[in-house]
């Protein structure tokens, strides 16, 4: 089209201007996709791991609430002719002390939905491993955290754009009034408009969608790297085709409507008019009747949502943040007034300009305070959604009894032999055990065989205490169970192993497994069951006793060693001067002491946690992008007033400060604004959290006051530093330039 | 034989505002403007002179009355007819020039005609071959801002002019000229337009440039006070009020 050429020249022209809307399209894009492409990967693996590494078997123990009933022969009869079971078996005494019942699956049976099912028929049961049903609610509670993350980010995105392209088209009334004076049509004029919209959301949009799936992959690597509720989730970063298409939607439609319907209501306006009108004053009638009203009635909705404490406080919290853009043009001239005698005292000279700028512009201002509000209002909610949690966790772990106990460990190298000999030699040594390691083969798959001294037994705490915690899982195995099975290791060929090595090989407790051994293929009887997820071993894994180990595999490790000690003060110490004397760069050891422990513990909760924070920043980033938008719009649109200005006598630093100063106030009432939005949020869904009792967090507030501090300063600054390049720009220019410009 | 008519004007009010704020800008004004006629429109500022104009070119509404150029009832034309009359029979000159800051000064000549849908290197091309017959054509590839207000003022004479419009709207066309350089642009925008028997209105407030007009029409608050057809120049030169 003939007009393409215009379109272009225009973007070229305006290069500052088409940079900062592409920008704002592509962190648009960006964070609407990944937030909406993770949790969808979480999800996928979540399920995969719950149900191990084939979920076709499951098997039901009696459950642990009171209203349990010993499961019974009648039960697999039951639970036989439900759909997507293809066999049910009973099995009395099949454990030293429970009755179980196994369930097949039929391939592909939807899992959860079939245990749903059985407990209907059945009753209340406790399931071997990981209850796939648990760990699906679990998921379902960071699901909807990051589909809170990723509604939040569509609108955020949607706001952005539009308001950006909003923006360029009103500005551009004046030119649109000139192109219809010689004689175009609206038609052209839409389409002049279109193409140029169209041509920046197009490459923005594909950028956003390259750099949202970066994001992706980076935010879903930290997760796979730790042990995130402790189910190690692994999986590969997808294509996320809905998210794909909801960025693409709004990345298109959002940019071109925002271009469109400015450019027709322009192209409606009498040429004369749209020539005449200012840009800026024009569309702040906007703040109608019934604007208020319905920012009023959607503020009152997302409250009674939010205070209500019910699941659907998300949705609460989202509803908020639209009132906040639907009010903040209102909001907005009050708030400022209510600011101005303390801006007036520190800013004397300055506050009555930038004032009469910001308020001559307030709608310009107003989407300013809106995205600052909302990226603000994230970080607050974030904050009191994390915090509690942290919090309470660390309570827990430092609540744990003091320990006696000290694991040091050398995985890869194994443990020099003068370590032993020095631990050995230590009076404050009560007893230690040697922990061996080696490959062995079942069913043509790789197994991790590690010993287990049966001499110390339960004397050896911490190791108990890996047992008690799997065994929690593995809901049968109390630590006097687990003290007799360790007892009865030695008794032969006996072997504990984990689930997946079950599921690989079918072997249930009692039944015999092969293992191939450096000394030949060797039967192991089942003594028991413990779950998989051991950060250090692997999937598969077989214990055996210690004087079987050695006797059947000749090639192994010795990878560890539990120490016990006469008294709890002694452990931080000891290992520090095992660290010291033997730990290398090269062949580093781990000590794994009380100390250690709890900070492990502490240290994997604030990593699990940091990822809402990341997913905050992502939204709050774009909001500060908002922010440079229009400060730098506001400075090339008052480039003729700046040059009077300047023409009148303010020097080159006032007119800098000028600008500062603009962000500082509007950096103010977002924080203002988005602290009282963000801590109703963060209540709401700490609420409603508590109410489904997904994580152990009380209703409340949860923003830590130093929380506040950091974020006010943090956003001050930040706002002080983004306007600096507008600032620069404006104390640049040259005053007869500035005259000249349009 | 009698000229064709090209502008009739009847009844034509326009009042901005409403209630109490309303005011009349032009008060039922009718006149009647003939192929080849040139017309200078005089008035005190805020007389309406710059709103009868815009009203003639089809870029305002009025509030009552009606327009009609070369037979064509503007009141009754839909958009797409009324901005095809604007890029092919009307030229506007403004009296702020109104260019497009973005283009060049021959891209802002060349653009009715590339709205028309006139090939873009054609266009270009009609555009240098005005812009050098206003004296641009050392300026033809800066844009607006790099031109002095005369210059800018010249850019749009030649974007009125390139599409050899039937009626030339000229709002105070010398306006940001000294009397030396408006001469010139007048004489030249009277030597193209008679040699194509153009229609020419023109505002000013400048006695030498009304001079060239054979009809003068002098306006005050809103409402025609005379209209004087002349046989001469020196005719011209005694009714042009003094002052
Ligand atoms: N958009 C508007 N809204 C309100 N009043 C207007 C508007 N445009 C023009 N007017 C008023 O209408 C009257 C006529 O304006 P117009 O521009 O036609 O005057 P003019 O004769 O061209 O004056 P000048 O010689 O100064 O250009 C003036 O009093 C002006 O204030
Ligand atoms: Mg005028």
């Amino acid at each position: 089209m003939n007009l393409i050429f215009l379109a272009w020249r225009y973007l070229m022209l305006r290069r500052t201007r088409a940079a900062l809307t592409l920008l704002a399209i592509v962190f648009g894009v960006a964070t609407l996709y990944a937030a909406n492409a993770m949790p969808g990967a979480v999800q996928a693996a979540a399920e995969r791991t719950a149900l191990g590494a084939d979920g076709t078997t499951i098997r039901l123990f009696q459950g642990t609430t009171g209203r349990s009933e010993p499961l019974r022969a009648d039960m697999a009869a039951a639970a036989t002719g439900l759909s997507g079971i293809e066999a049910a078996i009973f099995e009395p005494g099949a454990t030293p002390y429970d009755d179980v019942l196994t369930l097949r699956l039929t391939s592909g049976a939807p899992v959860v939905e079939v245990l749903e099912r059985v407990e209907a028929a059945i009753g209340d049961f406790s399931v071997q491993g990981i209850d796939p049903r648990r760990a699906l609610l679990q998921n379902q509670v960071l699901q909807a955290l990051f589909n809170f993350f990723g509604a939040v980010s569509l609108f955020m995105g949607a706001f952005l754009i539009s308001v950006t392209f909003r923006t360029a088209a009103l500005e551009r009334r004046r030119d649109l009034g000139i192109l219809r004076a010689i004689g175009a049509e609206q038609g052209q004029v839409v389409r002049l408009f279109t193409v140029e919209a169209l041509l920046l959301s197009g490459v923005g949009t594909a950028g956003g969608l390259a750099l949202g799936q970066g994001f992706a992959v980076a935010m879903l690597n930290l997760i796979w790297s730790m042990s995130f509720h402790m189910y190690p989730l692994t999986g590969g970063v997808p294509l996320h085709p809905p998210a794909l298409i909801a960025a693409l939607a709004v990345g298109l439609l959002v940019g071109v409507a925002a271009g469109y319907f400015p450019a027709r209501a322009a192209g409606k306006t009498a040429p004369l008019d749209a020539i005449r009108q200012d840009a800026n004053d024009a569309p702040f009638h906007d703040v109608t009747a019934l604007r208020l009203a319905l920012g009023g009635i959607v503020t009152l909705i997302s409250l009674a949502i939010l205070l209500s404490g019910s699941a659907w406080s998300g949705v609460g919290g989202l509803l908020l943040f639209v009132s906040a853009a639907l009010l903040s043009p209102a909001l907005l001239p009050p708030m400022a007034r209510g600011l101005r005698p303390f801006f007036a005292r520190l800013f004397p000279r300055l506050t009555d300009l930038v004032y009469a700028g910001m308020l001559r512009h307030p709608w310009r201002a107003a989407t300013t305070l809106t995205t600052l509000t909302i990226g603000f209002a994230l970080c607050v909610a974030v904050m009191g959604l994390v915090s509690p949690v942290i919090i309470s966790t660390t309570q827990r772990v430092n609540a744990l009894d003091p320990e006696r106990d000290l694991a040091v460990y050398a995985w890869e190298h194994g443990l020099p032999a003068a370590l032993v000999e020095y631990v050995r030699n230590r009076s404050e040594v009560d007893a230690s055990s040697l922990l061996y390691r080696a490959l062995g083969t079942a069913s043509g798959q790789p197994v991790q065989v590690v010993s287990i001294d049966t001499r110390y037994g339960t004397r050896l705490q911490s190791f108990n205490r890996l047992l008690e915690t799997t065994a929690a899982d593995a809901a049968y195995l109390d630590a006097d169970a687990a003290a007799q099975i360790i007892d009865g290791l030695a008794d032969g060929r006996r072997a504990i192993i984990s689930l997946a090595l079950s599921l690989l090989t079918g072997a249930g407790v009692g039944d015999a497994i092969a293992l191939d051994t450096p000394t030949g293929t060797q039967s192991y009887v089942v003594a028991a069951l413990i779950s998989d997820f051991y950060p250090e071993t692997g999937d598969r894994l077989a214990y055996l006793s210690e004087p079987v180990f050695l006797a059947d595999f000749s090639d192994a490790t010795l990878y560890g060693m539990h120490i016990s000690l006469s008294a709890p003060v002694y452990a931080e110490g000891i290992g520090s001067q095992i660290a010291a004397q033997f730990s290398t760069p090269e062949q580093p050891i781990t000590i794994s002491d009380e100390v250690a422990l709890r900070e492990r513990m502490i240290g994997d909760t604030q990593r699990g946690m940091s990822i809402l924070y990341v997913l905050a920043l992502m939204v709050a980033i774009p909001s500060l992008l908002g922010l440079l938008n229009t400060l730098a719009i506001a400075v090339l649109e008052r480039t003729r007033e700046i040059g009077v200005l300047r023409a009148v006598g303010a020097d080159r630093a006032q007119t800098r400060r000028m600008v500062i100063v603009e962000a500082l106030l509007l950096g103010t009432m977002g924080l203002i604004l988005g602290g009282l939005v963000g801590v109703t949020v963060s209540y709401g869904i700490n609420a409603s959290l508590a109410a489904l009792q997904a994580v152990d967090a009380a209703p409340g507030i949860g923003v830590p006051l130093s929380g506040f501090v950091i974020l006010a300063v943090g956003g001050l600054a930040l706002s002080a530093l983004v306007s600096l390049l507008p600032a620069r720009r404006a104390a640049r220019l040259e005053v007869v330039a500035a005259l000249r410009c349009e | 034989m009698q000229a064709k008519e090209i502008v009739r004007v009847e009844g034509l009010t326009r009042t901005y505002g409403s209630g109490e704020t309303a005011f009349t800008a032009l008060n039922q004004v009718s006149l009647s403007v003939s192929q080849g006629e040139m017309v200078a429109v005089m008035g005190p500022s805020g007389s309406g002179k710059s709103t009868l104009l815009h009203l003639i070119g089809g870029l305002d509404r009025p509030t009552a009355g009606s327009v009609q150029i070369d037979g064509a009832l503007l009141n009754d034309l839909n958009d797409k007819a009324l901005s095809a009359l604007r890029r092919r029979r009307i030229g506007f000159i403004f009296q702020t020039y109104n260019l497009l800051p973005a283009l060049t000064a021959r891209e802002n000549v060349a653009m009715p005609l590339i709205l028309d849908g006139i090939r873009r290197s054609t266009a270009l091309d009609r555009a240098g071959e005005v812009l050098a017959a206003v004296g641009l054509q050392d300026r033809a590839d800066y844009r607006p801002t790099a031109l002095s207000g005369g210059q800018q003022q010249r850019v749009g004479i030649a974007r009125a002019l390139v599409i050899q419009p039937a009626l030339i709207l000229a709002d105070e066309p010398t306006g940001a000229l000294d009397s030396e350089t408006g001469q010139d642009i007048i004489r030249l925008i009277r030597q193209l337009a008679t040699r194509q028997r153009q229609t020419i209105m023109l505002v000013t407030h400048d006695a030498r440039v009304a001079a060239h007009a054979a009809r003068i029409i002098n306006l005050k608050d809103g409402s025609i006070v005379d209209d004087n057809r002349l046989k001469s120049r020196q005719e011209a030169y005694d009714a042009v009020p003094v002052g």
